[in-house]
């Protein structure tokens, strides 16, 4: 059934389009509200947003401005590295949801933003007024937080942190190393997207090496004393990869101190580590457009009323995704998704001239720890009106003695279906 | 009117959720207002339907009050899943029933 039909008829269903002043908070489901609503950024945050604020209310005006054809999703690029999934397998394009919900696609980016008279800017000069805007333009890296490590290097040292090329590369020189070869892995302080990212990809990794090249070995290098499912992964670890996947908390090693390109080698406050494949996740920042319009705080990230997903810093722009805070949901495409959706109906409501529904979200990630196996992390979180943040409502992560081959099936069914959820026609 | 189920306020957890107390750490929900539509709208975060997700119930073809009381068994921890345990147990009686309502078949 498709989304729209669908979603119509579960409202239809839940009694909501009828004697909505009974249910006072869900009046964003009566839809008549005028306006002009911009969405930048085409990933999992901005298209679920645009998706649902025309499902919300098929009369706005709803336009995405985002310079590509077709999106690559991170989540399964881990696997990709590993020889288990091909990066096209990850791609989808903006044409089918946008088509069938009447989405103004714009194919360029956006390159400033005039607050004052509420308009984006093109690079041809083309401006795009809004009444409101969301925002979901994902991360930026710090370049040379780490010195050595800018841009230029990570053409030859990938982070892979971002799918497309950076993947690829980092496939390869997998693929040619050596056996008995070292990868290491360096790991950043939070946040940072996808908090269990480094070491899914870890697990992963070895996963190849296993197959391939068995006498190899990983070295994590962690900018942190503790990471997200620890017990879990240390446990898949050690049954899986006995004495071949080495994580190195902060407290042992210290900074990284510089990565030397031409060596492939990293030093940290107290040691050298010289790597066959060299992987540097850098420390990140809220995405480009977000920082140069002032969206951001001295954290780097933007500032929210978690609420309505409203920036702190201006009233007519709301951020979702990687780029915000909104601590403690981590930064995941799951929670980019819960984000747009609350965003969606609180500025349907907003336009409406009525106070946004009170949100509920929810995050939940997997982590493929082999081929057939994972493991997951999931939390609810409320607002807190007094506090204007989200508390953690209850959550968990999957403990160490568990069926992760179960866990693997759910995995994969989640990944297609999320997809589908977002880029479906 | 709001229907009472809407209102009520959340049952005490049960022990048997501690069962998972180190690995699922839950708080008994202090909000009362949320909107139980937005926390089913994050459901489908998973439960789609859209493509053949079979391993994964898409929800429209459940009955609302089995949806109700399914996870009802899953907060009370006696029925054990995997993640839905973790998540029931953050959502109050009438967030139950709203989230049900909003994504179950009808009765
Ligand atoms: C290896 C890896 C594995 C991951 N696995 C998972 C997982 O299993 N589960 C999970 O939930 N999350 C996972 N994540 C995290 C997930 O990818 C991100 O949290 C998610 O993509 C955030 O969505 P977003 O909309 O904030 O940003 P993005 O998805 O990055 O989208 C941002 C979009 O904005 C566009 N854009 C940026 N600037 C502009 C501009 N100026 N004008 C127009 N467009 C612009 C970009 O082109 C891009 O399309 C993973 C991440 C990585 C790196």
């Amino acid at each position: 059934m498709n989304a729209r039909r669908r979603f119509l008829r579960v409202l239809a269903m839940s009694g909501l389009t009828l004697g909505l002043d009974a249910c006072v908070s869900s009046r964003y489901l009566r839809g008549t509200s005028p306006g002009r609503v911009v969405v930048i950024g085409g990933g999992y945050g901005g298209v679920t947003a645009a998706r649902y604020l025309k499902l919300m209310d098929p009369w706005l005006s709803v336009t995405l401005v985002e310079p590509r054809d077709t999106y690559l999703s991170c989540p399964g690029s881990n696997e990709v590295i590993a020889g288990i999934a091909e990066l096209s397998m990850l791609e989808r394009p903006y044409a089918a949801v946008c088509g069938r919900l009447g989405i103004d696609k714009v194919n360029a980016a956006a390159i400033r933003l005039d607050r004052m008279r509420r308009r984006v800017i093109l690079a041809d000069g083309t401006e795009i007024p809004y009444d409101r805007m969301i925002l979901s333009p994902g991360i930026n890296f710090r370049w040379n937080a780490i010195p050595g490590y800018d841009e230029a290097a990570s053409h030859t040292i990938p982070h892979a942190w971002k799918a497309g090329p950076q993947t690829d590369l980092l496939a390869r020189q997998l693929r040619t190393m050596p056996d008995g070869g070292l990868v290491v892995v360096t790991a950043p302080a939070n946040p940072y997207r996808c908090p269990p990212g480094p070491y899914e990809r870890a697990s992963l990794i070895a996963w190849y090496l296993k197959c391939h090249k068995p006498r190899s070995k990983i070295l994590v290098l962690d900018a942190k004393t503790r990471f997200s499912k620890q017990p879990a992964f240390e446990r898949a670890w050690r049954d899986l990869y006995p004495g071949m996947i080495d994580w190195v908390s902060s407290e042992k090693q210290g900074r990284l101190e510089r990565v030397d390109i031409r060596n492939r080698s990293v030093e940290t406050e107290f040691d050298s580590f010289k790597a066959d494949v060299l992987n540097v996740i850098p420390p990140q920042k809220a995405g480009a457009l977000a920082e140069q319009s002032g969206l951001t705080d001295e954290s780097g990230w933007c500032p929210v009323d978690p609420l309505s997903f409203v920036s702190s810093l201006d009233p007519a722009i709301h951020i979702i995704g990687d780029a915000c805070q909104a601590a403690p949901m981590p930064k995941s495409a799951f929670s980019a998704n819960s984000q747009a959706k609350v965003c969606a109906a609180a500025v349907v409501s907003i336009l409406a001239g009525e106070r946004p529904p009170e949100p509920l979200l929810i995050n939940h990630c997997y982590s493929f720890v082999a081929a057939e196996e994972a493991i997951s992390i999931s939390g609810v979180y409320a607002y807190s009106a007094a506090e204007k943040q989200l508390t953690s409502r209850s959550g968990g992560e999957t403990p160490p003695a568990s069926d992760r081959r179960r866990e693997a099936v759910y995995a994969k069914a989640w990944q297609r279906n999320f997809r589908a959820g977002v880029f479906g026609g | 009117m709001i229907p009472p189920s809407l209102t009520r306020r959340p049952a005490p957890l049960l022990p048997a959720l501690l069962m998972q107390a180190i690995f699922a750490v839950s708080c008994p929900a202090t909000a009362k207002d949320a909107d139980p539509s937005l926390a089913a709208l994050s459901c489908l975060g998973c439960h789609t339907g859209d493509e053949d997700g079979s391993e994964l119930y898409a929800l429209d073809r459940i009955g609302a009050r089995m949806i109700a009381a399914e996870l009802r068994a899953y907060r009370a921890g006696t029925r054990q899943g995997t993640v839905m345990n973790r998540i029931a147990g953050g959502l109050d009686d009438g967030e139950i029933e709203g989230i049900a309502r909003f994504l179950g078949e009808p009765q």
